[in-house]
């Protein structure tokens, strides 16, 4: 995209929690809805693992087409949406921090200028704003606090 | 021949709780040891001759951790950019290379073979080859020994099923658990719902027929519905072997958590209408199909029983099982390697056996009761072939047990052998805790002690007393069971 706007927002939290408990909540895509508040539904198509796709249906749009780019299992995995009007970007990533987990969720979004706008305004604040709502949701469920 | 066949509704129940386990392990009791190379050198004699064996390899990755899987398992990422398979796989080959040079193993006769773990189809092809080659350079192999691989469908591309029909490894066993992608993504299950029957028709395709698979019942949301269409989709599939597990809610697990926050729903009650109809309908569909279950929840058509099993609980010989997180058993000792996979890749490259947790010398008494609670997976005990192995009667040996369990309906006792009867099927669990060593009952010191698997679950078992599984020793009946209680199931936290 050779004419376009970089949107990019991150959230952590740190949580007293097993890593691969946060793995089988990220790769359950099918009930993500449970954790983040702006799906509606999301269903996996196939395994989960890097080139596959998944139907994420947003709780205000049409349904999404998304593919996972990449997995390193146990520790990191990111996925794209192409959209009209540019690509979106996530990417889930957790690490040990002494007894503890830092979990890191990331949106990246590479917007057509002519469309930034719009997108600024109807688009990223939801999409920043679920960001941590999700994490904060995934703690919650997994953490041991 | 004495026969006592009544049911439930007329009688009561023989036991005040019903105790459930898909898995027994025994003794249960095990303490940790500080130098296990010492603790091996002083109590085992590896320069004797050997006596036929089994082999358990363990292979400690998954791609992902089933949601309540109870097991060991260290995540492996499929681009393992740290190299820890390969490191895994030198190890594992170092740790059967010292032993298959011991004078007790290499004259040994192996009888049976078993990768498990975790996954033991998530290695490469090269790497599985790798351990093949090791066990046949290493070990004398019977010549009608069985090598069976487990894991999971996710794993099999065409090359790996291309070596594993050409290899030496004749069984498959695949954890399927349910075909309908519904459900796998609620038990959090690594592979698709076409996998298994993808990879179960290549390996058919190709002429590899020893498959088995293993079917679960009651997941959560699971339904009557959607358990027929699985045993449907089985039939089709025409594998000659597979098994059914009731699903359990481990504690410390992330489904334990999930159900609790209410972001999942909780599996129905496994002494509940729909949960008995499931059984009751997966051996009706079995018998139907040519299946008969030959031991408590395993399925097979003629000729295809799990003989891994075979050998180590009914013919009973010595297992050696290596890698994270495996019992070993032999002369007289159960013992375990610890989950630490670093750790035993470090203790393997010091040509170190990793042995973190023993039992003291099992008593013969002990030996006995040990033989008889894996045979009764089977429902019966032979008179002449205890006698064989042990060189005493099981009728005396076990006769206050035997007089209670006759007393009480849940077996029968022929010229030959000693069998369950239907009612004692149903109470299958607390009949083999009758076997239990009396000094095993109300060790609550082994809970601390390292445990690992299905061991902490036998373990909170002998942490009761006695009388709370099985009652006091001279009442036969109590009233019915109105509220369930399974050591491994937590309903709050």
């Amino acid at each position: 995209m050779s004419d376009s706007q970089t949107f990019f927002a991150a959230s952590t939290v740190t949580v007293d929690a097993l890593m691969h408990d946060i793995w089988a909540v990220w790769v359950d895509v099918n009930a993500w809805k449970s954790w983040d508040p702006g799906i509606s539904s999301s269903r996996l198509h196939g395994n989960f693992k890097a080139g596959n796709t998944f139907t994420l249906t947003p709780q205000d749009g049409p349904p999404l087409e998304v593919t996972i780019k990449t997995v390193t299992q146990g520790e990191e995995f990111g996925d794209e949406t192409e959209l009209p009007f540019g690509v979106i970007r996530t990417f889930h990533r957790m690490e040990p921090l002494g007894e503890r987990v830092r979990i890191t969720h990331e949106v990246a979004a590479e917007i057509a200028s002519e469309s930034v706008a719009e997108f600024a305004q109807r688009i990223w604040p939801d999409l920043q704003s679920r960001l941590s709502a999700g994490l904060l949701a995934i703690a919650d469920i997994v953490g041991n606090d | 021949m004495t026969t006592v066949d009544r049911t439930e509704a007329e009688i009561g129940n023989p036991y005040p709780n019903k105790c459930y386990l898909p898995f027994i392990l025994y003794p249960p009791g095990m303490h940790r040891v500080p130098d296990g190379a010492a603790w091996l050198d002083s109590k085992i004699d590896l320069r004797q001759e050997g006596g036929d064996f089994t082999l358990y390899i363990g292979i400690p990755f998954c791609r992902t951790r089933c949601k309540s899987c109870p097991y060991f398992a260290s995540l492996l990422s499929e681009n393992d950019s740290r190299g820890r398979e390969e490191l895994y796989v030198d190890a594992l080959i170092k740790d059967i290379e010292r032993w298959g040079r011991t004078r007790k193993f290499s004259t040994g006769l192996l009888r049976n073979i078993y990768i498990g773990g975790g996954t033991g189809s998530i290695l490469k092809t090269q790497n599985i080859k790798r351990v093949v080659d090791t066990v046949f350079e290493m070990f004398t192999v019977a010549d009608d020994y069985e090598f069976t691989l487990e894991g999971n469908a996710r794993d099999y591309d065409d090359e790996k099923i291309d070596y594993i029909v050409g290899s030496k490894i004749n069984r498959l066993s695949l954890g399927v658990q349910s075909f309908q992608p519904e459900l796998l993504g609620i038990i959090g299950s690594p592979h698709a719902a076409l996998d298994s029957a993808r990879v179960i028709r290549e390996f058919q395709r190709r002429g590899f027929r020893n498959i088995q698979l293993d079917l679960m019942y009651n997941m959560p949301g699971h339904t009557l519905d959607i358990w027929r269409r699985d045993l449907g989709t089985l039939a089709d599939l025409d594998v000659p072997h597979f098994t059914i597990y009731l699903y359990r809610i481990h504690k410390e697990t992330i489904q334990n958590k999930l159900i609790i926050k209410g972001k999942v729903e909780r599996p129905k009650d496994p002494e509940g209408p729909m949960v008995k109809a499931m059984y009751r309908e997966a051996i009706e569909i079995a018998e139907q199909m040519g299946y008969s279950m030959y031991m408590v929840d395993h399925f097979c058509k003629p000729g295809y029983e799990n003989m891994y099993n075979h050998w180590n609980w009914k013919v009973y010989v010595d297992t050696l099982a290596v890698g994270p997180g495996s019992y070993s058993y032999f002369d007289g000792y159960r013992f375990g390697t610890e989950t630490d996979v670093d750790k035993y890749i470090e203790m393997a490259s010091r040509n170190q056996p990793l042995i973190s947790t023993v039992t003291d010398f099992l008593s013969p008494r002990v030996q006995r009761e040990r033989y008889i609670i894996f045979a009764l997976l089977y429902y019966e005990i032979e008179y002449a072939f205890y006698e064989s192995k042990f060189g005493t009667s099981f009728l005396e040996d076990f006769a206050e047990e035997v007089e209670r369990l006759v007393l009480k309906g849940l077996v029968e006792l022929t010229d030959d052998r000693m069998r369950m009867t239907k009612l004692g099927l149903v109470w299958h669990t607390n009949v083999i805790l009758e076997f239990f060593n009396p000094a095993f009952w109300g060790d609550a010191e082994s809970l601390t002690e390292p445990n690992w698997s299905l061991n902490g679950v036998m373990v909170e078992v002998g942490a009761h007393q006695r009388s709370h599984w099985l009652g006091e020793k001279d009442q036969i009946f109590y009233p019915s069971v109105t509220e369930e209680i399974r050591p491994e199931v937590t309903e709050s936290v």
